[in-house]
């Protein structure tokens, strides 16, 4: 071999390296930049969020009882209303059994949600499937939102109930291609969550039960979405903005304070923000308190933009304010003591909503069913019990 | 005749005063600048590099990779002097210096001074349409001329080859702190490496890859010191990943200088005349075409096609391919004619010291005339009218001075940067021109739909909490339309450039009756 040889042999190496190693920590690095904005891994298990206060004097056994009775979740039959089943599932819970043969139990009402079987027994071959698989990828999971009765009214509002009733992420979900898992729902919630999209409230309250462990993750947005974030998101807007009027970011916020006490997750300072947040709803809330009770849509009185831009809701003033007074007096069983209102205005509130409610036909009880089970979950945090066991007779 | 000019140098001379005169009075635009400037005093003040955007609270948690960040500071530091107009100097230097070098590398391909600098004109009007705008890509630009300066060297004596590889290293090193541009720079040098190899296999078959290792060799040194020059940056490798990243950024989608090229607009005319003229040189010129040329021309076309932006790299680069055939042309022209041609031509390129005394007059009235003599020779500043180019927001930003805005501003992304800049950033403007790539896909799709009044334009301003809308005329005439119509908010000052619409505040509403009395639990404690 030549010098020449050699030397263009060594050269041409010395290239081959540099090219080689240049490319691959470059491929390294991107991976690792990409790495970073996996979505984060949930726990199996979703946590759970007990109440902070309980008043059975406020709330009799008696009267949390005779409430609950009248919202026992009567939809077997057809075409049950996803977002009635949502909310029957929240309120009563998996376990939930009845002795009313009209009434689902609580294992029925999730496998209508879960099971695209019972689904479409209940709703009929047209119906289009509630629970979505992704055609582009059979790993991805999604449930039918805001397009009708037979689907759920707002974002990630099914995965929140699913997670208020301990249901675990490896839970099977059998889909009209196949079985699949409530995991892959969160996973694909994940994928698709911006913190500035239009419903965030359950989003947040989804990811506070499966991912209570988690510090921060990177959002697809690329974005750092940091529990502090997230509160802030849900104090950024104007009090009766947002679903019901604003109450889920409340309840949504006043949960995020309670999980924060037992592992801590928000800095101080949000913390502090987000109490003091709490307290100025609560104070618009005992100033614009009905004298019988009650608050409507107007309930945060004048901003400093003007007066509340709430328009009422499509079921009448009645409605408004059985929505508004149980969505109040639920977030108020999780917030901190010192946003809590004065004994008069939640004494006032309690004695409204059980007089209204069973001042209600049956006909009316099915039409504001949504709105009831928060009212009659409200009723039942306050007393002190799970509503499954007010309604059970004492053996 | 020693120490003369000709009047060819003089023509040239003229010309690039002329080049100066007109970006030194170029006004400062009213985008991006005022970000990149802002940028770089954060950085001067901090001693470090931002991890986020410090001025859009939406972008908040949006890692920010600073691409341009000695550019900022040395705009920054411009700014710092106190008077603006020192950022048109620096940005007028920096045209003229690139201007320059792209001449002498014309030149060192082979072209005559005329030649070549008839192909700086053209590459100056090819590349028209990103010329106007003070911004980073001011520097970045000056070191892809640099670039194709130090590649002119090719197949020139040994020495100064060898010297012209090494000094790659360097340049990138400054590049890939000053723009991210510096990819352009691995373009050409991959064109340059790709087309050597098709070179010497089409004339020598593939054994001529080894009989001209030297070439080679000396093209893939040239490509590896501009890698190693590029990673001497805060960021290192990551600069580079992020820079190849960077064009698939969904929200840049919407930017229409990152859109393909369309025929009918400021650069698709450009475009169209320079295909028209590489035709027809390449039809005249009987020099051969070298795989290089070729393969430049292919990818910076395609690159223009592709993103219209692309036309600020894409003009040096074909009249550096173009100069040496034109030159062939010219030559053979002037050939073929009589003595009365050359006799004319020698008149033009005599040296003497006359156009010298007029080259040095014609320095010296540049100077003179130009913003930049001022803080040696005196005079009064320029109004504002004049300094900040016409459709920047004077009177908005001195009414917002007057009546802060609280909570977020809706302000056209372009003056964002400007309305940040001149609040201390203490107004909250929703979006601006430097954090287009750094917002949430969902946050700018709502700022463009507000900027152009889409429907739900109430539900979005709520969701952000806006109460200050700041409405360019000029090209937001519908959302103009719209906020004067939306009930609760109203128009509180207006100009001929823009407006500025609030919510209504009003102090006291009509309470309930019957409402209760009473307090929260903490007014107890």
């Amino acid at each position: 071999m030549t010098n020449a040889t050699r030397s263009r042999a060594t050269w041409t190496l010395f290239h081959a390296v540099v090219l080689i190693g240049s490319v691959s920590y470059g491929s390294w690095r991107y991976d690792r930049l990409q790495f970073d904005r996996a979505l984060p891994i949930p726990q199996n298990e979703p946590r759970s969020i007990t109440p902070r206060h309980q008043r059975p004097d406020l709330v009799s056994r008696e009267e949390a009882s005779r409430i609950l009775t009248r919202l026992q979740p009567r939809f077997r039959g057809r075409n049950p209303k996803i977002n009635s089943v949502e909310h029957a599932l929240r309120l009563w819970g998996v376990e939930a059994r009845s002795d009313d043969e009209t009434a689902l139990s609580g294992a029925e009402l999730r496998e209508l949600l879960l099971d695209h079987r019972a689904f479409a027994a209940a709703w009929g071959p047209k119906a289009k499937p509630f629970v979505i698989p992704d055609t582009r990828d059979t790993q991805r999971l999604m449930f039918r939102t805001d397009a009708g009765n037979a689907t759920s009214s707002h974002v990630d509002h099914t995965l929140a109930c699913l997670g208020e009733v301990g249901t675990p992420l490896d839970f099977p979900v059998i889909t009209p291609r196949g079985e699949s898992t409530v995991g892959r729902a969160l996973a694909e919630s994940l994928r698709q969550f911006s913190l500035n999209q239009d419903e965030y409230e359950w989003s947040a309250l989804v990811y506070l039960l499966y991912l209570p462990e988690t510090p921060e993750w990177t959002s697809t947005e690329g974005q750092r979405i940091t529990w502090d974030r997230l509160a802030e998101r849900l104090m950024r807007q104007r009090l009766a903005q947002g679903v019901c009027y604003g109450q889920h970011r409340l309840y949504t916020l006043a949960a995020l304070l309670r999980v924060d006490e037992e592992s801590p997750r928000l800095s101080p300072r949000m913390r502090q923000r987000a109490i003091e947040f709490l307290q100025h709803a609560t104070a618009a809330l005992v100033k614009t308190q009905h004298a019988e009770g009650w608050w409507a849509g107007d309930w945060p009185g004048i901003e400093p933009e003007g007066s509340s831009t709430a328009v009422d809701g499509p079921f009448g003033p009645q409605a408004d304010r059985l929505l508004m007074t149980g969505h109040v007096l639920e977030w108020w069983a999780y917030a901190p003591e010192e946003s809590l209102p004065n004994e008069e205005t939640l004494t006032r509130a309690v004695r409204w909503l059980i007089a209204e409610i069973d001042g209600l036909s049956n006909e009316q009880v099915q039409r504001y069913y949504p709105f009831l089970t928060h009212a009659g979950r409200a009723l039942a945090l306050w007393h002190g019990a799970e509503p499954q066991a007010l309604i059970e007779t004492p053996r | 005749m020693r120490g003369g000019v000709s009047a060819v140098q003089t023509v040239m001379i003229a010309g690039f005063c002329l080049l100066f005169l007109y970006h030194n009075y170029l006004p400062l635009f009213h985008s991006d600048l005022w970000g990149h400037v802002s940028y770089g005093e954060w950085i001067w003040q901090h001693r470090q590099l931002p991890v986020e955007d410090p001025f859009t609270p939406l972008a908040e948690g949006v890692p920010l990779v600073a691409t341009a960040w000695l550019s900022q500071v040395i705009f920054a530091l411009a700014a710092k002097t106190g008077d603006m107009e020192t950022i048109a100097h620096v940005f007028a230097g920096t045209v003229l210096v690139t201007h320059l070098l792209l001449l002498r590398s014309f030149i060192k391909r082979g072209a005559t001074l005329p030649v070549a600098m008839a192909g700086v004109v053209l590459a100056f009007l090819i590349g028209w349409s990103r010329h106007a705008v003070q911004r980073p890509e001011v520097f970045g630009a000056c070191c892809y001329a640099a670039l194709l300066w130090l590649l002119s060297d090719r197949g020139t004596s040994t020495v100064r080859s060898r010297w012209s590889t090494v000094a790659v290293l360097p340049l990138f090193a400054a590049w890939s702190n000053l723009h991210g541009s510096f990819i352009m720079g691995f373009v050409v040098l991959g064109c340059v490496w790709f087309g050597d190899v098709i070179d010497q296999t089409l004339q020598r078959g593939w054994r001529g890859l080894v009989d001209s290792h030297t070439v080679l060799h000396r093209d893939l040194i040239r490509l590896e010191l501009a890698v190693a020059g590029s990673l001497l940056n805060p960021y290192g490798m990551d600069l580079l990943v992020y820079s190849l990243a960077f064009p698939g950024h969904p929200n840049l989608r919407t930017v229409l200088e990152w859109f393909p090229l369309e025929m009918s607009s400021l650069e698709g005319i450009p475009m169209a005349a320079s295909w028209v003229l590489t035709a027809v040189v390449l039809r005249l010129s009987r020099r051969r075409m070298s795989g290089v040329e070729v393969l430049l021309l292919l990818v910076f076309n395609s690159a223009v096609c592709a993103r219209v932006r692309m036309i600020a790299w894409y003009a040096p680069v074909v009249m550096w391919t173009l100069a040496p055939h034109i030159e062939d042309i010219v030559q053979r022209w002037f050939a073929n004619r009589s003595d009365w041609c050359q006799r004319v031509t020698s008149r033009l390129t005599a040296l003497s010291p006359r156009w010298a005394a007029v080259s040095v007059l014609l320095v010296w009235t540049t100077f003179a005339l130009s913003p930049v003599s001022r803080p040696i020779l005196g005079g009064k500043p320029r109004p504002p009218q004049q300094v900040f180019s016409h459709d920047t927001p004077l009177g908005v930003t001195t009414y917002l001075q007057q009546h802060p805005p609280a909570g977020m501003v809706a302000a056209p992304q372009w003056w964002g940067d400007w309305l940040t800049r001149h609040s201390g950033a203490r107004w909250h403007v929703m979006a601006t021109t430097n954090a287009i790539h750094l917002l949430p896909a969902q946050v700018w799709k709502d700022c463009l739909a507000i900027s152009t009044a889409d429907g739900g334009l109430e539900r979005r301003l709520d969701r952000y909490r806006i109460n200050t809308v700041i409405v360019g005329k000029v090209l937001q005439p519908e959302l103009e339309h719209a906020i004067a119509r939306i009930p609760g908010w109203r128009i509180v000052f207006e100009d001929e450039v823009g407006l500025v619409a609030v919510r209504h505040s009003r102090k006291s509403g009509t309470p309930r009756p019957e409402v209760a009395s009473g307090a929260i639990r903490g007014d107890h404690r």
